[in-house]
This record gives structure tokens, C-alpha cells and sequence, in this order.
């Protein structure tokens, strides 16, 4: 038995789609299809619009469940640079929390410093082994912007 | 030590009739409530089918057709027909497939939609703190927690007031039924009494769970080394209540807040025995702010619960 799709995502959906569908009260956001909407996907890695607990509401809608990593529409492309950029290129390893089940990707994108103490810019991925769509994605060890969400930093490689 | 009495917590509300009908948020149970805030019936079907046998988010789906409600468990769960007479009483009974429902699913920290003809129901993030608040002309201030679930018939809501924050993760929070009179210049509310339906629920297999405790251990380790990554220190790990109800609990302190202890509470197995925990919903040390978590509420052991 299946929910009835009355009004279909896109083939792909931008993060800021997802942010506002969710909000839509004129929508049955899980029932039409929106949790499982694509918004990117990269060396079999999917960025799906998701729902509290995963993607892009997950990282950046205020009804998330953990920290929301704000996504905007100013900041949402390079949101989109990150997610590709770890993908692409980040060092995937077991996820020590979830070893058998999911795999986390980072990549260093610079250098920082906290009251003397050295901090390295990390941009994170934690990833479904078995589905392959993303939990989570945050960035951290940046002083200069919240933690969480130095998405410009984290696409581009540079001081956020 | 009794087990602890389950209190009904509405997930989903409808208008039938004349009546709210409230589903709530994991046990078999439905109640009718009218819209002075009385509770006309509560009805079980912890005997007609099984617990769900995982965990899953959205855990529950209900689609209304008529005066019957139809529920079902999350992912695979049979069906469940509620109907609902003129005077409120419920019977509930399994059902056969029903693909032309159109189903509902639950909010965690909200409910949709937000508005319905001049009534908004609110809820409001401030870091991890949560308040709500429902306007109707005027506003009703509903306090700490956050507003899951509504129902409007005529000049009269009620609300389903889930109590909680974000953080501290709250296991079973507290889901309180409020109605409210839109006919005075602000909604004017009446609690519904708190249900006690403790002998209407599935019975916990938390007891048989204990043995995968192990596994999830690997899980709450795995938090440890993170959190020690990003500053913990004097990190101490408790776990008890091996005879069905296993609590972990994760104390710390932190360079950054000198002379503090924080403590974490994970509880692995939901309230029907299956797997969840922290680990379920996310919850992790990496992705956490410690500025936030440090405004947490103290415990009567002075640490701040995170």
C-alpha cells in the first residue's frame, strides 16, 4: 500500500524546496514523495530532501531534531559545493558510531585557531552504507562562522 | 518499584461528529474527547495486532474515512480500523488493506498545517528551547513544548502540546490535550485530563532486549571518542537498569566550561522493546553546540542534562 501522490517532487529539487515544501501547509510532504526528493547525488551518494531525522531538513530546518545548520537561499549553492566536494573527494571511513551501517566522509579545507589552541577545518558526511542518502552534514573547526554550517568555507576550500 | 504509569499521548487529532478523536503517538490507543474537554471513550487494539517489530520515523499513519479512522504502524504494520460513534465511543478492530486512505503523518516538533481559517498554531525554536503558542484574534500562550497535532470544529480547537525541548532528548515526553474556546477575545483553555492507559498498551519486550545492548554500545563509545575529539574530559560511562529498562549515561566536562559537569541520558529500547536510542535519532556529540547544551536544565546531582 502506498500514499497517494497527489503532488510529486521534481526529479531534482533544490535544498531551499525542500525547506519550504516542508513548511507547505497545503502539502502532504511525506505522503507525495517529498522525504525521498533528490536534491544531488555524487559517486553514489544521494542528498535527498529527507525529514527530521536525515538530509536536508534534517541539517538546516528549525524542526530538526539535533542542531540546525541554517541553509538559505544566499547560501544554498554552496551548501550544494560542499555535499559535492566531500563527496567527491573526502576520506571515507566506518563510521565509529555505526561501523557496520554507515560511512562518514570528511575533507580538510584549512586551518583555524581557538584561544592558541589549533583547530582544522572539517567538512563532514555521514552516509547510509546500505541506501546510500545522507544523514547529516556539518562542518566545524572554523571560528569565524557558527558552528555547523560554513558552507561557503567547506565548498570552496578556504577561510569561511 | 511499580512500572511507571503510561499517560495517553495524543500524536494525532481529528474531528468526527461532534467529537476530537485522539491517536496516540506509538501505543494501540485512541480516545474521544468532546469539545468541553471531556473524555467520552478510550479504546485499546493492543490485542487485535502486533507491536511494530522496529523502530521507524514517521512510526504511525492514520487516513480518515467518515466516521472511522483508519491506523497503521510504521513500515508494515496491519491496519487498524477505529470507529467512532455519534456519542463518542470508539471500537477499534483490525482491518483488511486500505490503499484509498488518504493518509497523515506525524510532525516531531510541529504540526501541519500551521493555520486553519483564523486559528495559527505555533511553535517557536530558540537554540534547543521550544514554545508554542496558539492566536485566534488574541493568543494563547501554551508554554514550553511545542504543538504536534490540532483539530478545529467550529469555534473550538484542541491541541496536542508535546512538553519537551529538543535538547535534552526526551524519550517519552508528556503530550498534553488542551481545549480552547475561540469565541473570547484570546482562545480561552481547558486541560483535558491526563489518560492513564497503562494496562491498554503492548507489552514492553524491553526485557527480552537486553542482550543487543552490546551492539549498541558500540554506538555510545563511538560518541565517547567524539566527544572527547572536541573537548570532553573526565569522561565517565554508567549503565543500568539491566532488568528491562537499560539507561546509559554519559558524564563530562568540558575545557570550555570550567568546574561544570554534563550528563547525557540515552535510553537504547523504546517503550516496545525495540532498538532506538540516541543512536535512532541522531543524536550525536560531533553535531551538537555546547553553548546550547550548557543552558540544559540541572539535575538534583548538579549537572547539567544534555
Amino acid at each position: 500500500m502506498g500514499p497517494a501522490a497527489a503532488e510529486p517532487p521534481p526529479a531534482i529539487s533544490s535544498p531551499m524546496d525542500c525547506i519550504s515544501r516542508f513548511d507547505d501547509d497545503n502539502l502532504d510532504y511525506v505522503g507525495d514523495g517529498w522525504a525521498d526528493a533528490l536534491v544531488s547525488a555524487v559517486n553514489g551518494i544521494s542528498l535527498r530532501c529527507g525529514d527530521e531525522r536525515s538530509g536536508v531538513v534534517h541539517i538546516g530546518h528549525p524542526d530538526s531534531n539535533g542542531k540546525t545548520h541554517p541553509v538559505s537561499a544566499e547560501t544554498q549553492n554552496f551548501f550544494l559545493g560542499c555535499f559535492r566536494t566531500i563527496a567527491s573527494s573526502g576520506r571515507a571511513q566506518p563510521d565509529n558510531k555505526f561501523p557496520e551501517s554507515r560511512t562518514r566522509y570528511e575533507i580538510f579545507y584549512g586551518r583555524d585557531e581557538f584561544q592558541g589552541a589549533p583547530l582544522t577545518k572539517t567538512g563532514t558526511l555521514i552516509v547510509d552504507n546500505e541506501r546510500g542518502f545522507v544523514y547529516t552534514m556539518f562542518t566545524s573547526g572554523s571560528t569565524k562562522s557558527p558552528r555547523g554550517n560554513d558552507w561557503r568555507g567547506c565548498a570552496e576550500g578556504s577561510a569561511a | 518499584m511499580g512500572a511507571p504509569v503510561r499517560y495517553f499521548a495524543a500524536q494525532f487529532l481529528e474531528g468526527v461528529g461532534l467529537n476530537v478523536v485522539a491517536v496516540d503517538r506509538t501505543q494501540p490507543v485512541a480516545a474521544t474527547v468532546s469539545l468541553t474537554g471531556e473524555v467520552r471513550d478510550v479504546v485499546s487494539w493492543a490485542d487485535a495486532v502486533l507491536p511494530p517489530s522496529a523502530a521507524a520515523w514517521p512510526n504511525r499513519r492514520i487516513g480518515v474515512e467518515g466516521d472511522r479512522l483508519v491506523v497503521q504502524d510504521l513500515p508494515d504494520g496491519k491496519p487498524v480500523l477505529v470507529s467512532v460513534s455519534t456519542d463518542g465511543s470508539l471500537a477499534a478492530t483490525a482491518a483488511r488493506d486500505e490503499s484509498a486512505v488518504k493518509w497523515r503523518y506525524p510532525r516531531l516538533l510541529s504540526a501541519i498545517p500551521k493555520s486553519v481559517g483564523s486559528w495559527e498554531f505555533i511553535s517557536r525554536r530558540d537554540g534547543y528551547r521550544l514554545t508554542a503558542e496558539v492566536t485566534n484574534g488574541g493568543t494563547w500562550s501554551a508554554g514550553r513544548g511545542s504543538i504536534v497535532a490540532h483539530a478545529v470544529l467550529g469555534d473550538v480547537a484542541v491541541v496536542a502540546i508535546r512538553r519537551a525541548d529538543v535538547r535534552p532528548w526526551v524519550f517519552d515526553p508528556q503530550h498534553e490535550l488542551v481545549v480552547l474556546d475561540g469565541r473570547s477575545a484570546a482562545p480561552k483553555p481547558a486541560s483535558i485530563a491526563s489518560i492513564d492507559i497503562s494496562d491498554r498498551c503492548w507489552p514492553s519486550r524491553r526485557a527480552d532486549s537486553v542482550p543487543l545492548l552490546r551492539d549498541y554500545l558500540t554506538h555510545s563509545f563511538g560518541d565517547v571518542a567524539a566527544l572527547r575529539q572536541r573537548g570532553g574530559r573526565d569522561v565517565r560511562v554508567h549503565i543500568a537498569g539491566f532488568g528491562g529498562s537499560p539507561v546509559i549515561e554519559v558524564e563530562f566536562s568540558l575545557d570550555t566550561a570550567p568546574g561544570k559537569r554534563f550528563v547525557r541520558r540515552d535510553e537504547p529500547f523504546d517503550e516496545l522493546g525495540n532498538l532506538a536510542g540516541l543512536a535512532f535519532w541522531n543524536v550525536i556529540f560531533d553535531d551538537e553546540s555546547f553553548d546550547l547544551l550548557a543552558e540544559g536544565p540541572v539535575d538534583d546531582q548538579g549537572r547539567i542534562v544534555v
